[in-house]
């Protein structure tokens, strides 16, 4: 278990290492001077400019910036913004946990979704029950995330008027609020993952069912949820853990979407508001936090691999 | 022949229902995108204001936007936009990911290793945030946004071909062909590349819907095409903001993308299960 853990970590840091090049990187691909991004539409003399580039370091070798950058990032200093001026670690930790929110509830919504029409799919197969379930499913992969958040909108928000069409309200300062403005980006998130991992619950379970061990479970006389609760759901977790952190990347990229619907200051909001705006350090403070979410959420994956599967630990 | 052909394709539209729909609904919408010019109304550019935000109506079937354009004339050119975006991507990103993955299978050693930690970055992006990234880098058009398309769905396509390279190049021809002295570049291309392409056109097709919401994705954001030309995504954030005054622009560009993706999707799935059932889940 040990040996898997530090073969996993060790895999994970050049990875983390290379990423955080990529994002430093961006701000030099990009074509134009920095400095020109920073002052905008004015026209400073070049003394001004001058100042400027040793104020950012933007003198300096490409490598020493790098580590600059780089050292700061890794006790949490992400730089200031080209427009606000505040600290980018600030203005990120104000947003994450709006995303967090966003993510956890969509998965949560997603699983509540999955798991019944997966396992009802896999038991039922052949039958009305699975084509229903199959057909949910790929309506759901199918639909964009904005597109499924503007038809809630205008049903629920602008025709029934059940909930505000968008908006947002920190959960300390009225949670019952916070949770009624979060109830359409939810589903117009948690739809698409859970349409997602009801394919997957369906697959994994038809395959645990075919298995050696269920027949044995069968015929020992176990009843029919005993077998499914206790043996086949267990076995078919392990891959639908996994999936958990492949479709991490893309619930990121539905929140991106949703949080622009429905108006919600998240990570996604802020990254692309920063790149209409030539915001480089908020942006990469953005796009370097996600890429560690996702990564962080693969390793967290991988070491419960090891637990719910022990085999995964030994070799 | 072409009796036989039709014959044959109709055999597979038995086997494969949902992939024949699919097919179908596929080629009319590129038909309308193709045909856009003799199809519209009017310009799809011309804005009228004194008819902003029309109903449905016999002269403009789908209503007009805010700026009085007939949403009809720009729902088919905004066909030509997230159509020829999904497929120029998914083929820059095929051209260039195969041939990474037959050099970092092939090769082997620090080549693969580097080619490989290079897919594990772009890899630990989300696709979408990933894209968004390279527009914000290059600067938000169209031909940035199907770039940052290519590069963001490429390392898939390295992936798979590479695994399948290392599987080849123990097989016996390709021995043969090492032991008779074929040069690396041709063992490759000529024995071992023509027994991928089973592989490569599964994943084509289903990168293909993959692409498509990506532009609409970006368009949507503000990051893809630049007004007025009409795409889509552009289309649906253009028209939300007026989702309660006139629902049809909203509703008829979020329906353009939804089905051109789900039968993009049906006609991927019909491709994989015919060509490589073990995959069919």
């Amino acid at each position: 278990m040990l040996t898997y853990l530090l073969r996993r970590l060790a895999l994970f840091i050049p990875v983390l290492v290379l990423i955080s090049i990529l994002v430093f990187s961006l701000l030099h691909l990009a074509p134009g001077d920095p400095v020109n991004m920073i002052v905008g539409e004015d026209r400073p003399g070049p003394e001004v400019i001058a100042a400027i580039r040793k104020e950012y370091g933007f003198d300096d070798p490409l490598p020493i910036q790098y580590l600059r950058w780089a050292s700061h990032a890794a006790v949490g200093d992400l730089g200031y913004s080209y427009r606000s001026r505040e600290a980018v670690t600030q203005v990120v930790l104000e947003r994450l946990p709006t995303t967090v929110e966003l993510s956890v509830l969509s998965i949560a919504f997603g699983l509540v979704l999955a798991l019944p029409l997966g396992i009802l799919a896999a038991l039922r197969r052949g039958t009305w029950i699975d084509a229903v379930s199959s057909a949910v499913a790929a309506l759901g992969i199918s639909m964009p995330a904005f597109w499924i958040g503007i038809l809630l909108i205008y049903l629920f928000a602008l025709t029934l008027r059940w909930v505000p069409p968008s908006g947002y309200v920190s959960p300390t300062e009225d949670l019952a609020q916070n949770l009624r403005l979060m109830v359409l980006p939810v589903i117009t998130l948690g739809l698409g993952y859970g349409a997602t991992l009801t394919r997957y619950v369906r697959a994994s379970m038809l395959e645990s069912l075919g298995l050696d061990f269920v027949r044995t479970a069968r015929a020992k006389g176990l009843s029919g949820a005993q077998v499914v609760f206790g043996h086949v759901l267990r076995s078919a977790l392990v891959p639908i853990v996994t999936v958990l952190g492949i479709e991490t990347g893309r619930l990121l990229g539905g929140a991106v979407l949703t949080e622009t619907i429905f108006a919600l200051p998240g990570m996604g909001r802020l990254a692309v508001d920063a790149i209409l705006s030539s915001d480089f350090p908020t942006m990469q403070g953005a796009v370097l936090i996600m890429a560690l979410w996702v990564l962080l959420a693969n390793l967290v994956v991988d070491l419960l691999y090891g637990v719910l599967d022990p085999r995964m630990g030994r070799s | 022949m072409i009796a036989a052909r039709i014959r044959a394709a109709g055999s597979l539209a038995r086997l494969h229902p949902a992939g024949a729909v699919g097919a179908i609904v596929l080629l009319v919408i590129a038909f309308g995108a193709v045909f856009a010019p003799m199809l519209a109304i009017e310009s799809p550019e011309k804005q009228q204001i004194a008819i902003s935000l029309q109903a449905p109506s016999v002269a403009h079937p789908f209503g007009t936007d805010d700026l009085g354009r007939d949403v009809w004339s720009r729902l088919l050119y905004g066909g030509q936009v997230s159509l020829g975006v999904g497929f120029v991507s998914t083929i820059l990103a095929t051209v260039v990911g195969v041939v990474g993955g037959l050099i970092s299978g092939y090769a082997g050693k620090w080549v693969d290793g580097a080619i490989m930690r290079a897919t594990d970055v772009l890899l630990a992006f989300p696709t979408l945030i990933l894209a968004v990234a390279i527009v914000g880098v290059l600067g938000p058009d169209l031909v940035n946004a199907t770039i940052a398309i290519a590069i963001a769905t490429l390392p898939r396509f390295t992936r798979i071909i590479r695994a399948e390279t290392i599987r080849l190049r123990a097989a016996e021809f390709v021995e043969a062909a090492v032991s008779v002295g074929v040069p690396g570049r041709r063992i490759m291309f000529r024995h071992i590349l023509p027994n991928t392409a089973g592989l490569i056109v599964v994943q084509f097709a289903l990168s293909v819907a993959a692409s498509i919401l990506s532009e609409a994705s970006l368009s949507f954001l503000g990051l893809g095409v630049r007004p007025p030309t009409p795409s889509w995504g552009s289309m649906l954030r253009a028209g939300y903001p007026f989702l309660a005054l006139a629902p049809w622009i909203s509703i008829a560009s979020g329906l353009a993308v939804s089905v051109t993706v789900l039968a993009s999707t049906l006609v991927g799935d019909a491709i994989r299960d015919h060509l490589d059932p073990r995959l069919r889940h």
